[in-house]
């Protein structure tokens, strides 16, 4: 009996892989000497021709067998030596960069070849390399300048020249997210395809996709559509679009609604919380409104669903009490009820409730009038609290925060710290290059503040070209040094126009120590960052107290 | 559909032969060179030619030359396989009148399809 013909092609493409093999070997080793002999001369010499043969042969071949890896690790050496050779460098300039790049390949090369080609591996995602970005771009000019600017917002990127290597390094591990140029050699949107086509194939879940070109016709457009583009990007653009891009996409979804019931019928009021669970909302059960002030405080709903008929006091009572709080003005209050009797209805609406839902309800009713309400308020806390812009707390949001992590910190004997941070010659920046360049300086720093500070820490636009930031748990000593790095990874970001720009920016910071009032933290703070521009800008100065010397 | 398959590299025809030899619509000859991809194409006459751009002695696009200034065979569609590094290297490859140009590394399952398109595009 003969083998099954796919048993016998697998046997033999083995065999292939097996020869190759030994030959790979033989190269990277000529390749690592011939680097040796090029180090005493130059790459643009006899020796430097005779290594780039060898490197562009193991960089266009080892892909094909499975070693899709070291294909790109070589690649990586190959455009390094293309770059040392036709800007007539010395050798040596490269040396760690290549060293280093040989040194991988050669702790690549045991693991053999990926089982690729004939019978695919298993693909594990694993969420908690949440930063890494796959790069299908074969510009490596391009590859090399975008993972630059990316790393600065905190990306993790690996670049692969062509849909063919991305693929194998898909086949071992998903990362969070790919960006994909669509004019790869394969053909237009070829590349992109065959990535998607991989991916629908062998995963559940979408993976958040970037597609880049410099085309911006509706049918490239609609192709990258139907090829699974999330965002579509047109060169040029910044690498802190870019990041824009790949933030929004691996935001994690928005937190639920919060849903307080109050409700005296504890298993009308468990109905209602299972129900609104159901569609993703959290919910907070009270079957006293006697707790209704507390559960308010601490709970801050988004939502009140109340019962009107309560032992103790009425739903419409408790309303009032609510409309009382001046913060609670806005909060959204809906009755549950089985009053039918519309002037009642209307008389209980007086008393600044929202809606009037009459029960029984329908579980699709209930969470229909819920979640557009919850929405809507949530929608207004974000006008009311945010920057439109930027989306972070606006000027009198930060300074109420700033309030209340005070009281906290003096209570706590914690320390903290407040920055205010002030883009360096802003106004230079607007007139030469106009108000929506500006602007985008404006995204990137929010950005870069978002990607890089804690998940506590709280950050706001204070104001035009000015942030503040407010670090718990933090000394001044700490704040600088975090705080420097930020200023030093902002500078690297380059803002492409008519000519391309970089900019940076001053910061004063201040500590809770020594301090009697939140005033007089943000005044020192201001004053801090005074001292940064008058020496000269581009730097963290930290307020200390004139010492007195009686 | 003739099929001629020019590389230097002995792995690399190996796995092209390997990867055509079930298809049965595809007529495959393999070349090491350029001058035995010139010859090959005036006695074989292939429909398509794939063509390693970096060869020692004859390269690609003087192989692409030498073809074109032939008596025979000379307008045959020419692709090129390569592992090039920079965009404006392809651009200038595709000026050279290949009729696409193929990255390398390549998955050597994907390539019977790969080379259908490219013939249909011709055709």
């Amino acid at each position: 009996m003969t083998p099954p013909v796919n048993e016998n092609k697998q046997e033999r493409f083995r065999a292939l892989q097996e020869k190759f093999a030994r030959g790979l070997q033989a190269n990277i080793e000529e390749m690592a000497s011939l680097w040796q002999s090029v180090l005493l001369q130059s790459c643009d010499s006899s020796l430097g021709d005779a290594l780039r043969r060898v490197v562009h042969g193991i960089s266009g071949s080892a892909g094909t067998f499975g070693y899709a890896a070291i294909s790109a690790t070589v690649r990586r050496i190959e455009y390094l030596l293309y770059q040392c050779a036709t800007e007539g460098k010395d050798p040596s300039v490269i040396r760690a960069q290549v060293d280093a790049l040989i040194q991988e390949i050669e702790q690549l090369m045991p693991n053999g070849p990926d089982v690729v080609a004939v019978a695919p591996a298993r693909i594990e995602s694993q969420p908690n390399r949440s930063r890494l970005v796959y790069l299908i771009e074969d510009d490596f000019m391009l590859a090399e300048e975008l993972s630059r600017q990316l790393e600065v917002f905190n990306w993790e990127i690996q670049c692969f020249g062509s849909a063919v290597e991305a693929i194998g390094a898909l086949r071992k591990f998903i990362p969070a997210a790919i960006v994909v140029d669509i004019g790869m050699p394969e053909g237009e949107l070829a590349g992109a395809k065959a990535i998607q086509q991989f991916l629908t194939s062998k995963l559940d879940t979408h993976l958040p996709s970037v597609f880049i070109s410099s085309r911006y016709d509706w049918q490239a457009r609609l192709a990258a559509a139907r090829a699974g583009a999330d965002i579509y990007l047109r060169k040029p653009f910044d690498g802190s679009e870019l990041a824009a891009a790949l933030l929004r996409l691996t935001e994690p979804e928005d937190e639920p609604y919060r849903i307080l019931i109050v409700d005296d019928n504890e298993m009308l009021a468990d109905h209602y919380a299972s129900v609104l669970a159901g569609a993703g909302m959290q919910t907070w059960v009270l079957n006293d409104p006697v707790g209704l002030l507390a559960a308010i405080e601490n709970y801050s709903p988004e939502l009140v669903l109340m019962d009107v008929h309560m032992p103790g006091c009425s739903g419409m009572e408790a309303a009032s009490v609510i409309r009382q709080d001046l913060d609670l003005i806005g909060l959204p209050i809906v009755y549950l009820s089985t009053e039918v009797e519309k002037a009642n209805q209307t008389a209980a609406m007086r008393r600044g409730a929202d809606d009037f839902l009459i029960k029984p309800i329908s579980d699709q009713d209930l969470i229909v009038s819920v979640s557009t309400r919850a929405t809507r308020f949530r929608g207004l806390a974000s006008v009311m609290n945010r920057d439109s812009m930027t989306k972070l707390l606006n000027h009198s949001a930060i300074k109420n925060r700033l309030d209340s992590e005070y009281a906290l910190a003096t209570r706590s004997k914690q320390p903290l710290t407040f920055a205010m941070i002030d883009i360096d010659h802003f106004k230079k920046v607007n007139d030469s290059y106009g108000h929506p360049v500006g602007d985008r300086v404006i995204r990137s720093l929010s950005q870069l503040l978002k990607q890089r500070l804690r998940k506590y820490d709280v950050i706001g636009r204070y104001g035009g070209e000015e942030f503040a930031v407010i670090l718990p748990n933090t000394t001044a000593d700490q704040a600088k040094e975090v705080l420097n790095a930020l200023r030093e990874q902002f500078t690297h970001i380059v803002f492409r126009t008519q000519s391309d720009f970089t900019c940076s920016f001053s910061v004063g910071v201040a500590a809770v120590d020594d301090t009697n009032t939140v005033d007089e933290m943000i005044a020192n703070a201001d004053k801090a960052l005074y001292a940064s521009k008058a020496q000269g800008r581009n730097m963290v100065s930290v307020y200390v107290a004139a010492e007195s010397i009686d | 559909m003739r099929l001629l398959y020019v590389d230097d590299e002995d792995d690399i025809r190996a796995v092209v032969d390997f990867a055509l030899e079930d298809e049965s619509d595809i007529d495959l000859a393999l070349a090491s060179d350029g001058p035995q991809a010139i010859a090959l194409n005036a006695s074989f006459l292939p429909d398509l030619i794939l063509l390693d751009v970096m060869m020692p002695g004859l390269d690609g696009p003087a192989t692409l030359q030498c073809i074109r200034e032939g008596a025979i065979n000379a307008a045959v569609p020419i692709a090129f396989i390569t592992a090039k590094v920079q965009r404006e290297e392809v651009a200038h490859l595709r000026s050279l009148g290949a009729v696409d140009v193929i990255e390398k590394p390549f998955d050597p399952l994907a390539l019977p399809q790969r080379i259908r398109e490219l013939f249909g595009k011709k055709i």
